[in-house]
């Protein structure tokens, strides 16, 4: 997943890249740069010096068969050097779940965040696709599951958050399926 | 498994339980009302109630229970706290001394709030 400020350049390399998609953030995102591109590469790809790639290595993942255009959503987060490993394995289950209490989320995808990429503070990516704007704006936030769950991780009121404040939420409008039924860690459920 | 969304427009509970020696509950009273209460209020944190309870012979929970008007509002609450380096002061100062604290977020209850078993 790259964050950058514009699209890729005509010629460049990356315009080859399997699975390259790319879009502009649309109004709401925090935390990017403008656009976001989500590509796939054995290496580190040829990036504008003011792009911010980061490479991931999927958890868990589920597919979910989509037609046409649809929203393609990625939170960056940092969780905090120290958690314990079981503490950090029950945050990415709850994340995991996520899909199972809110029916507008498509093809997910969490994963880990690969230092071999390159250096970075981000230590996971949690991306998604729905159908619509509003499967994100509204079913996603206001699920139960979401706010009165999940976001204990991230509320810094609460003793037990792991997550640190800084985060990135973009989102996009991709023509095509960017989480595929091929990405590593999709389950048989 | 799908769980329900809440309707945009339902009001969010928030309940937190500080656990403080004896000695120590009327002066962490004190700073709540002063260092974080009037912060709360401009976050759009209705307070609610505050109770205390025995916590075992030497110790006491305070309960206390905020009213947020929506979803929206709790996360713009989220948002506005998590800007503000005098809530985590506050809350660190607690943890510095407090036996145990927990806060939830709950949901209405109550038949037709769109709650499935």
């Amino acid at each position: 997943m790259v964050r950058a400020e514009g699209p890729p350049a005509p010629g460049s390399s990356v315009l080859a890249a399997p699975g390259l998609s790319a879009g502009p953030d649309l109004p709401g995102s925090v935390g990017g740069l403008g656009w976001s591109w989500d590509l796939r590469a054995d290496g580190r790809p040829e990036l504008p010096a003011s792009a911010d790639a980061i490479a991931l290595l999927p958890v868990r993942a589920g597919f979910v068969p989509l037609t046409g255009p649809r929203i393609k959503r990625t939170l960056l987060l940092t969780v905090r050097a120290g958690t314990p490993a079981d503490v950090l394995a029950e945050f990415e289950s709850d994340l995991i779940a996520m899909p199972e209490h809110i029916g507008t989320i498509r093809s997910w995808a969490l994963s880990r965040v690969d230092p071999v990429g390159g250096d970075t503070a981000w230590t996971h990516a949690w991306e998604q696709e729905y159908a619509t704007i509003e499967g994100l704006t509204g079913e996603y936030l206001l699920n139960p599951y979401h706010w009165a769950h999940v976001d204990r991780w991230f509320d810094g009121e609460i003793p037990g958050a792991i997550v640190e404040p800084v985060l990135a939420h973009v989102f996009r409008w991709s023509r095509s399926p960017v989480l595929t039924d091929d990405l590593p860690g999709v389950g048989p459920d | 498994m799908n769980t329900p969304a809440s309707p945009a427009s339902e009001t969010v509970s928030i309940l937190d339980h500080v656990t403080l020696t004896n000695d120590q509950v009327a002066w962490w009273l004190g700073q709540f009302h002063d260092r974080y209460l009037p912060g709360a209020q401009r976050r759009g944190m209705r307070l609610e109630r505050v109770w205390r309870s025995p916590a075992g012979r030497d110790a006491t929970t305070v309960h206390i229970l905020w009213i947020l008007p929506g979803i929206r509002a709790f996360y713009a609450m989220r948002g506005a706290a998590a800007a503000d380096p005098e809530v985590a002061a506050f809350w660190a100062a607690t943890d510095g001394y407090a036996l145990e604290r927990q806060r939830r977020a709950l949901q209405p209850a109550e038949a037709g709030s769109g709650v499935s078993a």
